[in-house]
């Protein structure tokens, strides 16, 4: 597939290395003729000298051929006009990064059919998901975002510690608000809810939600606490949108800014958090805050070193868990030697997400399941559907557990009654090999054309 | 350098040479030609074990492949084409010492054409075909051969590439480096096949019109006959090869955008239109000088064109000894030995892209020593040619001066005469083969002594990999890891 993409910053490099991986032929266009210097030395990629809201850049580019165009540069309206450019010039499918999160008209980071370009992601909220992914699965035994960060699947393994043991699972399943109780774990298992009457130790629950949800149910059925401590360090776009995400989990939450009038524009814009001016790679600074007290610290600044360090400062403090944003490709590794918990960068998020864009057909693979010997699998349904063609119409088999339905990037709430359209895309728990299987019935689902 | 991948990359690549010495291997048996048959059968065993003596090196998991490992890979690879390509002629006899051999093969690779064989007409069949077929393979280039057929070389193909494909810009033609070196070969091959097929129809026998059409894309040089294409005395062979010479000296990206329907652009490239005037003015002069030669005007302008392109094209062939012309001719022609043909073609030289940026650049100073202050850009069409790029121009002009400076001088030093000495040196260098003088196009260069051999073979394989990879290789920061 031939894929241009747009900026060759780290997201960019970043994003063509994934996708020249993949075997795509790629395409790389940006006004800095050292970055693409850089970026051809080590890929074997094309590089378009120029800037990608000009025409007889989109030309050279051949941008009419392209069956994908990705617009990554650090300037949101340069992206929007140039993905805009390349659709009108015939591009199959366009994608233009804007980070500011006013763009967008729901809270999702994604923002489809604007303009003919295909999908505008939100990358600061992007990022900002996924650092809150991490801090979820503090309270969960895993968390996969499935179907482009529309669902997310967690799941919470039965301990002796726990409140679980020996729960009904009726009763659990009552107290759960807008979250599908995929199933239970099982002796390598997926069994149904309504099979299972108590949980022992070692049942794996698996929920499907929104993440909003999911998280409040995680907190209700674990029963930890939700008040939890939060420390973010850096206020800029990720941290701000990661405190209101935070706030809404119940989360206290503490930002630490060098800027002070940035400082007071959070102030202004983020009731009920606490906002506190100072430099935080200041040791004291950082003791007279109590930064010690937090459950967590997260490092979202725009410098590697700076993140760096104040992990490993809240770390030495006595901070349990710390995380980081992470802007240069590759430093994740380096992060995780020195122990901090978890990282999240903007490159890594957007290429899961455009990869994720990519047009399929059948069933494809996500990911492994908690459960062992499952897979989290995607399945889209193919066109020339059976009229009034309902979930339980389906019959993927008694082995294959349903996580969640997505129509046009938003979740549908569902029974077995459900109607069907061509396009949804179907979140499935099914054992590794039915993969193949479950593609053949899709197809045999999409034959009354 | 990682050695091991240096080694295990090599290796590959000569497997796929000893591959195409079956071509000959099968004729030399065809023909009962047993000293060939010896030969090719010899020189493959060798070749193939060779290559797994170095996959026996390189064993193990090939890791990525960096610019230092491809510069390696590249001369590694040179060198042994060299040595293993000259294993043929030795054992069948063609010529009577190893450095003759070496001179012949790497002659043949780098698509030079000159030649140490006083009597081609005694070779045999198979010999021939493998002299031609060197021209063929290095024309485009193993290396680039070897990009387009293996799998997963991810950026090394990129290294490999640029360290083997002449010129100042090169510019891929498709996003990956694999399809470039595809649709290369692709384009190569049918033009090749092409050549064939009109030479065929002309009266030339297979045999022939396939060898003169593979040394004809590859600008080589190679004949099967002792008096080259002029043995076949046809105009319209001459004119046929006359035009194919010129399409092998082009940049063969422009075919591509020909074939996607892309001709305003082909006939706006700047180095198209620079090397067709260049051309023109040569073959028009030439023309009028050589005329008192000639019977009419018309015959004048057939040998005056293919002499010109024979050179231009660095391809070598001769229809009559141009050696023989006025002086102006012979300097003319001297000269368009140092241009050669476009950037991303198989001819060799300096490249007319070069060529023209140069005297864009002295046209410039020469306007900035009125206006000192003025900054002045050198355009081509709409874009600008960054000033890196007119720095290595420059850079790579000198590099080739100093060169040919030195090595005529060793030459002179060896006994042989200036012009001789000069003209050698030069068409070595741009890869067009015969010199002027007693390097000229009807002399065989078997009376060099094995020094002058020796520093020719140095300057073909310097002028094929555009001196700096084999300059390069000299330098301990390649060979440290």
């Amino acid at each position: 597939m031939r894929c241009l993409i747009f900026g060759a910053g780290d997201v960019g490099t970043h994003l063509a290395r994934v996708l020249a991986h993949a075997n795509h032929e790629i395409v790389l266009i940006d006004r800095d003729a050292d970055l693409l210097r850089q970026a051809e030395e080590s890929l074997d990629i094309m590089t378009v000298h120029g800037d990608a809201t000009h025409w007889k850049v989109l030309e050279k580019a051949e941008a009419g051929s392209a069956q994908l165009v990705v617009s990554v540069t650090g300037s949101d309206d340069a992206n929007v006009v140039a993905a805009a450019l390349a659709s009108q010039r015939g591009a199959s499918r366009s994608v233009a990064r804007v980070d500011d999160p006013a763009f967008f008209s729901g809270e999702g980071g994604l923002e489809t059919g604007v303009l003919g370009i295909h999908a505008i992601l939100c990358a600061s909220r992007l990022v900002s998901e996924e650092l809150l992914r991490l801090v979820e699965s503090l309270e969960a035994t895993s968390v996969d975002q499935l179907a482009g960060n529309v669902l997310q699947l967690a799941s919470v393994t039965v301990s002796h510690t726990g409140q679980l043991l020996g729960a009904s699972v009726q009763e659990k399943l009552k107290a759960l608000e807008r979250v599908h109780m995929v199933g239970i774990g099982r002796d390598g298992q997926v069994r149904g809810p309504h099979e299972i009457e108590r949980l022992e130790l070692g049942d794996i629950l698996l929920l499907c939600g929104r993440p909003a949800p999911v998280a409040h149910a995680l907190g209700r059925l674990t029963g930890d606490r939700l008040d939890r401590k939060a420390v973010i360090v850096g206020g800029g776009g990720v941290g701000h949108q990661l405190a209101r995400m935070l706030r809404g989990r119940e989360h206290r939450v503490q930002i630490l800014e060098r800027d002070r009038a940035r400082c007071e524009w959070l102030s202004d814009n983020l009731r009920g958090i606490e906002v506190i001016h100072g430099d935080a790679t200041n040791l004291n600074f950082l003791r007279d805050e109590h930064v010690d007290s937090a459950d967590y610290v997260v490092a979202a600044t725009r410098a590697d070193e700076v993140n760096l360090l104040v992990s490993l400062m809240a770390k030495d403090l006595g901070v349990p868990t710390t995380f980081s944003l992470v802007h240069r490709p590759g430093y994740s590794d380096i992060y995780g030697h020195l122990g901090i918990h978890g990282t999240a960068g903007r490159h890594d998020v957007v290429s899961k997400l455009v990869a994720w864009l990519f047009p399929w057909k059948g069933c494809r693979f996500v990911g492994k399941s908690p459960v062992d010997g499952y897979a989290i699998l995607e399945c889209v349904l193919p066109s020339g559907l059976a009229k009034d063609l309902t979930v339980r119409d389906l019959a993927f088999g008694s082995d294959v557990a349903i996580a969640g339905i997505v129509r046009q990037h938003a979740q549908v709430e569902w029974s077995a009654a459900t109607r069907l359209e061509a396009g949804d895309i179907i979140a499935v728990l099914a054992p590794a090999q039915a993969a193949r299987e479950l593609s053949r019935r899709l197809t045999q689902l999409g034959g009354h054309s | 350098m990682n050695r091991r991948s240096v080694f295990l990359l090599t290796s590959y690549i000569l497997f796929l040479t000893a591959l195409f010495m079956l071509a000959p291997l099968g004729l030399a048996t065809y023909d009962q030609a047993q000293a060939s048959q010896h030969g090719f059968l010899f020189a493959f065993a060798l070749t193939a074990t060779a290559a797994t003596a170095l996959r026996w090196l390189g064993r193990g998991e090939p890791g990525t492949l960096h610019r230092k490992d491809a510069i390696g890979v590249v001369v590694l690879t040179w060198a042994s084409l060299g040595i293993f390509g000259a294993v043929p002629y030795l054992v069948d006899g063609s010529v009577a010492d190893p450095m003759s051999a070496i001179f012949e093969a790497v002659s043949g690779f780098t698509t030079t054409g000159s030649t140490v064989v006083a009597d081609i007409d005694s070779l045999s069949r198979a010999t021939n075909l493998w002299r031609c077929m060197t021209h063929w393979l290095g024309g485009m280039g193993v290396v680039v051969l070897f990009v387009a057929v293996f799998p997963r070389l991810g950026v090394g193909a990129k290294h490999l590439f640029r360290t083997e494909v002449p010129g100042p810009i090169t510019e891929g033609l498709r996003p990956r480096l694999k399809h470039t070196a595809l649709t290369l070969w692709w384009i190569y091959s049918a033009l090749t096949a092409l050549l064939t097929a009109i030479l065929w129809w002309l009266d030339m026998p297979f045999f022939d019109a396939l060898c003169h059409a593979m040394s004809t894309l590859g600008t080589g040089g190679f004949s099967t006959r002792s008096a080259s294409v002029g043995a076949f005395q046809s105009a319209s062979i001459d004119w046929v090869i006359s035009a194919f010479m010129l399409l092998a000296a082009l940049n063969f990206g422009l075919f591509d955008r020909l074939i996607q329907g892309r001709i305003r652009e082909v006939w706006r490239d700047y180095e198209l239109r620079f090397y067709l005037a260049c051309n023109a003015i040569v073959i028009l002069i030439l023309s009028v000088v050589i005329a008192p030669r000639h019977v009419d005007i018309v015959e004048s302008l057939r040998f005056a064109t293919f002499q010109t392109l024979a050179v231009t094209s660095t391809t070598g062939f001769m229809t009559e000894d141009f050696d023989a012309y006025p002086e102006v001719a012979r300097m003319l022609l001297f000269l368009c030995m140092f241009m050669g043909g476009c950037a991303g073609s198989t001819a060799g030289g300096l490249k007319a892209s070069r060529v023209y940026l140069l005297l864009r650049v002295l046209l410039s100073e020469i306007r900035l020593v009125a206006e000192p202050n003025r900054i002045v850009s050198i355009r081509l069409g709409p874009g600008v040619v960054p000033r890196e790029v007119l720095q290595d121009v420059l850079i790579y002009t000198c590099a080739f001066l100093l060169l040919f400076g030195f090595c005529t001088l060793l030459l002179v030093a060896f006994g042989l005469d200036l012009v001789s000495a000069a003209s050698a040196v030069v068409a070595s260098l741009a890869s067009v083969g015969p010199g002027l003088s007693a390097v000229g196009p009807t002399h065989d260069l078997s009376f060099l002594p094995a020094a002058s051999k020796g520093i020719l073979i140095v300057c073909m394989i310097a002028g094929r990999l555009e001196i700096f990879a084999l300059l390069a290789i000299a330098t301990k920061e390649v060979w440290r890891r």
